[in-house]
This record gives C-alpha cells, sequence and structure tokens, in this order.
C-alpha cells in the first residue's frame, strides 16, 4: 500500500513540477511532434515515389512507424531516467536511493516523466488514425484489445532496450549511445518488410529480436504476417524480465565489488 | 540491538593499466581485519585521514559493498544480505550528496519520505514538529530546495534522517562548509536527539568540535586498522602527553629561538607571540620561563594540554 | 568521502572518458555504416519493385547517399558553444568585436567539418569502394566543381546554423529551437533522401530556399546531373545565399548588441 501511496504522490509532485514550467512543455512538445513528424516525411515521400516494398505500401509502413511511435513514446515517458542511468552511477545519487527500504528500479522511474514523450504518442495517434481507412481496421471490443497489447509489447521491448543502455552505462560509458542505435534503427528501418534487406541482416534482426519489437507484431495486427502469429506480441514481456534480471544482477556485483 | 564488526576485510580491485584486452588488476587493502562493537544508544565519532577506509566502513555497515572476508551484524541482520530490511532502521546524511528532491520544497520530501519509510501517521506528525522545532526549519518550508542555502540545506537533511525514527543514523561530514550558527543547531540537535531517543549515531566529520559536542566514543582508522577505539576523554588523558604554552613578548618582533626537546613558533598573525610545545615530563616550565626571560618582556603567558585537535593532528601527521 | 577514494574515481572517469571518446567513435563509425547498409539495401528492393521510369537510376540514389556525407553540416558543435555563451551571459565580452567573432567560429567548425570528414566520410566511402557499386566523378573538372560547391555549401550552412543560434537571445528553449532547425535543414536540404524523390511542387519552391544548394545541388554536379553551361549561375546563387545569410546574421547580432546593452547582460 505504502508503494501504491508513493507511486501517487511522486506522480502528482512530477506534474506539479511540469506545470511550473508550462511554457516550457508547450514549445518542447511541440518541437517534438515537428521533429518526428519530419523523419515520417521521408518516408511519406518515399513510399509516394515507389508505391510498394515488396507487398507492403505506404499505409502498412506508416502504421508500423506510428505504432513504434506510440510505444517509444510510453516508454520514454515512464522510464525517461534511465537514460541518464550513467549520472546515477557516477554521481553517488546511486548510494542514496539503494540505501532506502524502496524497490531501487521503483524510485529511478518515480524521479522523473518526460512528459513531452505525449508528443510522440500524439505523433502516432495522428497516424494510426490518418492509415484506419487506407488500411481498413475496424476497431471492434477485440480489434483494440489487440491493438492494446500490440503496444504493451513495444513498449516492454522498448523498456528491455532501455535497460541495456542503463546496464553498459555501469561499465562503459557509451551506454547511451548504444541505446540511440538501437532506438532509431528501430524508427528508420524497420518500419518496412525484412525481406527488403539481405538474408544476414534478415538473420541478425531476428535473432537480436530488433525484428519482433514492433515489426512482427504489427503485422500480425493488420493480418498480413505469414507465420508465427500471435506468440510474436508476448515476447516483449519475458525480454523486459530477462534484460531487468541482468541489470539487477550487474548493478549488485558492481556495487558489491566496490568501484 | 548493535553493530557487530568481526574481523572485517575488504580489499579493492583497481585498474592499474587501462586496457580493454588485459587490463591489469592491483589489490587495494581497504580495511584489514577491523573488530569493533556499537551498543544502542551510543554515539561515535569514526574518524581518520584520507584514504583510511572510513567511507569503506559506512558502506559495508550500510550494505552498499559486501565484506571480502569477516561479517557485519547490524541488529542481526547483515546489511549487504538484507539492505532494504536494514535500511528500513537506519538513517543516513552523506554531506556532498543530496537525499531531498531538488525541484520541490522540503515539505514533499518529507511527504514521500513518509510513504518510502512507511511512517505511520502519528508517528510521522510527532517527528516533523520536533524536528521543525528542533532544527528551525519552519522558515523556509515552502521553498523548493535548489533555492535553499546550504546551512538551510544541511537542517533539512538532517530532518530526513530522523524522520522515521531509525535505531541508527550515520553522518558523513555533515557540517562541512557551513556556517557556525547552523553548525550548532545541528551539533546540539544531534546530542539531544542522541540522549532523548537513544538513537546511535555515528559521525565521520573533520570538524573537531562537531566530534567534541556530539560523540562520547571515538573509533580512529588510519590505513585500514584501528588505531584507537575508546572514549574521547580516555583518549585525550593518554595521548595528551604534550603541553602547549603561548608566550606574548612586550617587543615587536620575535625571532623563534631554538629550545632543546621543544617545538617552538611564532603565531603566524601576530609577530610577537611565540608558541611552544613539550612533553610535559620531559620539560621543568620554570626552566622554560627562565630562557624565555631572555629572549625579551613577558607580558602574557598562557598554557594548556594538547586538545583533541592538537591530539589528531600529530596522529595524521605521523601517517602522512 | 575518503579523498583518496574520491582521486581513484577522478582518474578512473577521466581515463574511461578517453576512452571513451576513442568507442564513441567506433560506435560512431559502425553506426553510419550500418545505416549506410540498410539504406542501400532499402533502395534496391524499393526500385526493383517499380516499374515506373524515376528521374534518378539506382547507382545514382547510392551515389547520392555516399556522398551525402560529405555534407556533414548538421549538428554543428560551435553553435552549441555560442547558445552557452548566450544563455549564460558570457557572451557580453564577444560582443566588443563582432566581426571577428563569427570569424573565428567559421575557422573553428571548418575544423570541425574537415576533421569529420577525415574521420568518417573517408572510412565510409573507403569501405564503400570495396563493397558498393556507385559513381566516381561525373569527370575531373565536375569533379573539381562539386568541391567548390560544397566549400561554398559549408558557408550556406554555417551562416544558417549561426542565426538559429544566435536566436537563442529570444529562444532560449535550446533544445526545441535546434530540433527543429535541424530537422527542417535535414528536410528541406536533401539530406537525407535526394529532392528528386520529393513531389514535384515541393522541390521547384525548395529550389529557391538556401537549403537545397547546400546538398542537393553540389551532389547533382558531382553526378554530372546540371550542364557544365549552368554552374557558373549556380555558384553566383549559392554565392548571394551566403551573402543574404551572412547580412541576417549581422542584423540579428546588432539586435542582440541592443538587447544587451538595454538589458545589461
Amino acid at each position: 500500500m505504502g508503494t501504491v501511496r508513493f507511486i501517487c504522490k511522486s506522480f502528482r509532485m512530477l506534474l506539479k513540477i511540469q506545470f511550473i514550467q508550462l511554457s516550457n512543455f508547450y514549445f518542447v512538445f511541440l518541437a517534438v511532434c515537428f521533429t518526428y513528424l519530419g523523419s515520417y516525411t521521408f518516408i511519406y515521400f518515399l513510399m509516394k515515389k515507389f508505391n510498394t516494398v515488396l507487398d507492403w505500401n505506404l499505409y502498412h509502413v506508416t502504421f508500423v512507424f506510428a505504432v513504434y511511435q506510440i510505444s517509444f513514446g510510453i516508454t520514454n515517458l515512464i522510464m525517461s531516467q534511465f537514460k541518464y542511468f550513467s549520472d546515477y552511477v557516477h554521481r553517488g545519487t546511486l548510494d542514496i536511493l539503494m540505501i532506502r527500504p524502496m524497490s531501487l528500479f521503483l524510485q529511478i522511474i518515480m524521479r522523473g516523466c518526460e512528459f513531452v514523450s505525449l508528443g510522440n504518442i500524439a505523433v502516432g495517434v495522428f497516424l494510426v488514425v490518418m492509415v484506419t481507412k487506407p488500411l481498413e481496421i475496424e476497431w471492434s471490443a477485440i480489434q483494440i484489445f489487440k491493438f492494446m497489447l500490440l503496444i504493451v509489447n513495444s513498449s516492454l521491448f522498448i523498456g528491455g532496450i532501455y535497460l541495456i543502455g542503463a546496464t553498459m552505462s555501469i561499465y562503459i560509458i557509451n551506454g547511451k549511445e548504444v541505446r540511440d542505435l538501437l532506438v532509431q534503427t528501430l524508427q528508420n528501418y524497420l518500419i518496412y518488410p525484412k525481406e527488403a534487406y539481405e538474408r544476414w541482416i534478415q538473420a541478425v534482426l531476428v535473432f537480436s529480436l530488433l525484428y519482433f519489437v514492433t515489426n512482427k507484431p504489427a503485422q500480425w495486427f493488420l493480418g498480413i504476417a505469414d507465420s508465427w502469429n500471435a506468440w510474436s506480441v508476448i515476447l516483449g514481456l519475458p525480454f523486459f524480465l530477462g534484460i531487468y534480471g541482468i541489470w539487477n544482477f550487474c548493478l549488485k556485483s558492481y556495487t558489491g565489488a566496490g568501484n | 540491538m548493535s553493530i557487530v564488526v568481526d574481523h572485517l576485510t575488504k580489499i579493492y580491485r583497481v585498474v592499474k593499466q587501462k586496457s580493454i584486452f588485459k587490463p591489469r588488476f592491483e589489490q587495494k587493502v581497504a580495511l584489514n581485519n577491523i573488530s569493533f562493537q556499537i551498543d544502542q544508544g551510543e554515539s561515535v565519532a569514526y574518524i581518520g585521514p584520507n584514504g583510511s577506509g572510513k567511507s569503506t566502513t559506512i558502506k559495508l555497515l550500510t550494505g552498499l559493498l559486501t565484506p571480502t572476508s569477516g561479517k557485519v551484524t547490524v541488529n542481526g541482520l547483515e546489511p549487504y544480505k538484507k539492505r532494504k530490511e536494514n535500511a528500513r532502521n537506519i538513517g543516513f546524511v552523506f554531506g556532498q550528496r543530496t537525499q531531498l528532491w531538488w525541484d520541490l520544497p522540503i515539505t514533499e520530501s518529507f511527504d514521500l519520505l513518509k510513504e518510502i519509510y512507511r511512517i505511520p501517521n502519528a508517528v510521522y506528525k510527532r517527528n516533523l514538529e520536533m524536528l521543525f522545532t528542533l532544527l528551525d526549519l519552519q522558515g523556509f518550508k515552502e521553498i523548493p530546495v535548489r533555492q535553499l542555502s546550504l546551512g538551510q540545506r544541511m537542517r533539512a537533511e538532517v530532518a530526513c534522517a530522523f524522520l522515521h525514527s531509525p535505531r541508527i543514523v550515520y553522518l558523513d561530514e555533515p557540517t562541512i562548509g557551513i556556517d557556525i550558527v547552523t553548525k550548532a543547531k545541528i551539533r546540539d540537535f544531534l546530542r539531544d536527539i542522541n540522549k532523548e531517543e537513544k538513537t546511535t549515531i555515528i559521525l565521520t566529520s573533520h570538524d573537531i568540535d562537531d566530534i567534541e559536542t556530539v560523540c562520547k566514543r571515538l573509533i580512529l582508522i588510519d590505513k585500514g586498522h584501528i588505531v584507537y577505539d575508546g572514549q574521547i576523554v580516555d583518549f585525550i588523558e593518554r595521548y595528551a602527553v604534550y603541553k602547549k604554552i603561548r608566550v606574548a613578548f612586550k617587543e615587536r618582533d620575535i625571532q623563534p629561538i631554538l629550545i632543546p626537546r621543544c617545538e617552538v613558533s611564532r603565531e603566524t598573525t601576530k609577530s610577537n607571540e611565540l608558541i611552544i610545545r613539550y612533553k610535559k615530563d620531559e620539560i621543568d616550565t620554570n626552566e622554560l620561563l627562565n630562557i624565555l626571560q631572555n629572549v625579551g618582556t613577558i607580558s602574557d603567558f598562557t598554557a594548556h594540554d594538547d586538545n583533541l585537535t592538537d591530539l589528531l593532528k600529530s596522529i595524521y601527521k605521523e601517517e602522512i | 568521502m575518503g579523498g583518496i577514494t574520491y582521486v581513484y574515481k577522478m582518474i578512473r572517469i577521466s581515463l574511461l572518458s578517453h576512452l571513451a571518446l576513442r568507442s564513441s567513435y567506433y560506435l560512431g563509425l559502425f553506426r553510419e555504416c550500418l545505416f549506410l547498409l540498410l539504406s542501400i539495401q532499402l533502395f534496391r528492393t524499393l526500385y526493383s519493385g517499380t516499374g515506373t521510369v524515376l528521374s534518378a537510376t539506382l547507382t545514382e540514389t547510392v551515389t547520392y547517399i555516399i556522398i551525402s556525407k560529405f555534407a556533414q553540416f548538421f549538428n554543428m558543435s560551435t553553435m552549441g558553444r555560442i547558445q552557452s555563451r548566450i544563455i549564460s551571459g558570457e557572451i557580453a565580452t564577444d560582443l566588443l568585436r563582432p566581426v571577428e567573432y563569427d570569424f573565428f567560429m567559421l575557422v573553428q567548425e571548418f575544423g570541425a567539418w574537415i576533421q569529420r570528414i577525415l574521420s568518417i566520410t573517408f572510412p565510409i566511402v573507403l569501405l564503400s569502394l570495396l563493397f558498393v557499386r556507385f559513381y566516381p566523378p561525373s569527370s575531373i573538372s565536375y569533379g573539381l566543381c562539386f568541391v567548390l560547391s560544397l566549400l561554398l555549401s559549408f558557408l550556406i550552412m554555417f551562416f544558417a546554423n549561426y542565426c538559429v543560434s544566435l536566436a537563442a537571445f529570444w529562444i532560449p528553449y535550446l533544445w526545441s529551437l535546434n530540433s527543429v532547425s535541424t530537422t527542417l535543414f535535414i528536410i528541406l536540404s536533401g539530406a537525407m533522401i535526394p529532392l528528386w524523390f520529393y513531389p514535384d511542387g515541393i522541390r521547384n519552391v525548395l529550389e529557391w530556399l538556401p537549403f537545397s544548394f547546400a546538398v542537393y545541388m553540389p551532389i547533382n554536379i558531382y553526378l554530372g546531373r546540371i550542364a557544365m553551361a549552368e554552374l557558373p549561375i549556380l555558384f553566383l546563387k549559392q554565392a548571394v545565399w551566403i551573402l543574404i545569410l551572412w547580412l541576417i546574421s549581422r542584423f540579428i547580432w546588432s539586435k542582440a548588441t541592443k538587447k544587451i546593452i538595454v538589458n545589461g547582460g
């Protein structure tokens, strides 16, 4: 119960802090929308010119992009503090958080929410709405449930990627850049069918599980997946839990042994 | 309820040569087989020169590190094994790092800590009132922490440490860089709460006045070994073999003279004062006065035994 | 907390920083190569799937993408420095010598650009030579014109970025300002994908803006898609844009000066 109250109070305070700088929030929110819609324009122009990538058209690609934006927005909203994990480790804040009788993971999350990620979510939702008609998506209760599953799965995967970056930050300084690399690859290249790339790249994408972050599950939702349908949506949770375990373990061995 | 440190050793692996392929490590012994016991309600100064192993010990006691060998038990728990459980009963102030939420006023930080430590409402209200009064927090309670002065912030940090009525509180350099008035407030608070609530206090500080006001017991650590463990008064009595006298002369500019078996120096700010330090049983004070009368006309004269500051200075100097 | 432990930590962190710079470099290089590889494969698939005739061949597109790595004009480091000096107020001391200031920044940024070309562009181009089929400059003279054009592009983008960074005097929301302007520049200049993929109407408009002269035009010269006779006029247009942007930056600078003098920094 105390944990729940802690979460509620922390969240209320984060909102309070954000409200103090409301104009800053609006500016950044708009900038986020603009920036990511800007990324989308390249996809739009290309698909308008070429019409199809294998058997995907503009709307399929847009849908995958949009789903990714929404999931990324949600993950970044919640787990944004993990982007700065390197600071936590090297400035000693970690020590203070660890000598408290509350989960470290939870404490880090509640130290900051990047509300401007709502911009990503807004862009994603906007694009999903735009492609609903062309893709003939019917928003029945089941479809909505499947969509939620889709989003939650992707968000968990991306959360795992954030934790990978955080874990690497413990040992090297580049955790952030590794995370950026993975996130940008997903955003720019994994929105097309994997067959667009050569076989060996496809193998890498599949084995690294990047393919299952958004691409495959989105196919499942749209009904264009050819194989391994439903279970592709549930990989997010075990992935996240696995990385969480690794993060925990690395943290224990790092602090336990002494730096 | 106590702290038991039993043959505790901690060895670090320090990277000697930075290389991705073959990094070479070096062993650094931070703590070498130390043992001590602290009972509930004691106020202990845990001091030593830089690099002596102080912070390592604190980290082991709070569960942030695991021992290389030996055992630490705090209230029956091994802190590194049951870190969160142990955390419920301890409070801490780490001088350089803050526990407070930077963008919020202190009242919000306290409110959040209430949930983190699961403090019952009645206890919370009572403690809050007490802390507000004793540490004088009322005046700035609505201001965001980022805008507070260091003195205000430190008082709030100390309040955080005691908010949940912990059995043990660790304070690491709590008064560094703080004005005298605030220092006094914090010292008095620590001393009083130790007396009233029987909270165990473990204080690390380079400020001798902190130690003398708050603590009764002294554990001195150097290069991973415990050099002294006992009451402060006993420490002074045992090691204060030196006496220090301060002689002021009428003449303006006095040159320090050489006196056998004595340390003679001139007061830096007053060119007509000499400070002489010597072992009590080696020198006869009368003889000394005779020698000094040959130097000039004595206008003032004070004498006292080495105090804690002097003692510690000489001990530190020997090691470094 | 323990002086020597602190010193150990600081040494470790600075060692790690140096190592991080190197590994940062390798990671960045890896990233560029990966994205290049994926882009090329993507275009291959796109081209193979379409029956329509496009204004450029696959090889031309691939060449464009590789050669565009020379035009690394975005995320200029000096801009960040200028902006932090504006926010902190230190820029006031630089007011005494406005002319020398932007020249000084120009030289620094030029050096940084050359360094980027040497450390990132060349390795990528060399690697591409081994694995990818792409065009060399259409002819020696086109190649030289390409280099000239690239230098002019640098100046255009420098002053464009400079104007944006000066905007920090009025818009303290640095992240938003920089993110929006960088995105805009990248879209308008054709740095991500060639402008010939843009809808015709938009491309026509963009050819009137300075940004297309920064990336799209130089690479078109490289590919020999522009008649030799037209080149002098294009160079002139580039030069005019440099002048315009430089004047705008002087104008903003004088406005900023007034602001500082009125407000006292």
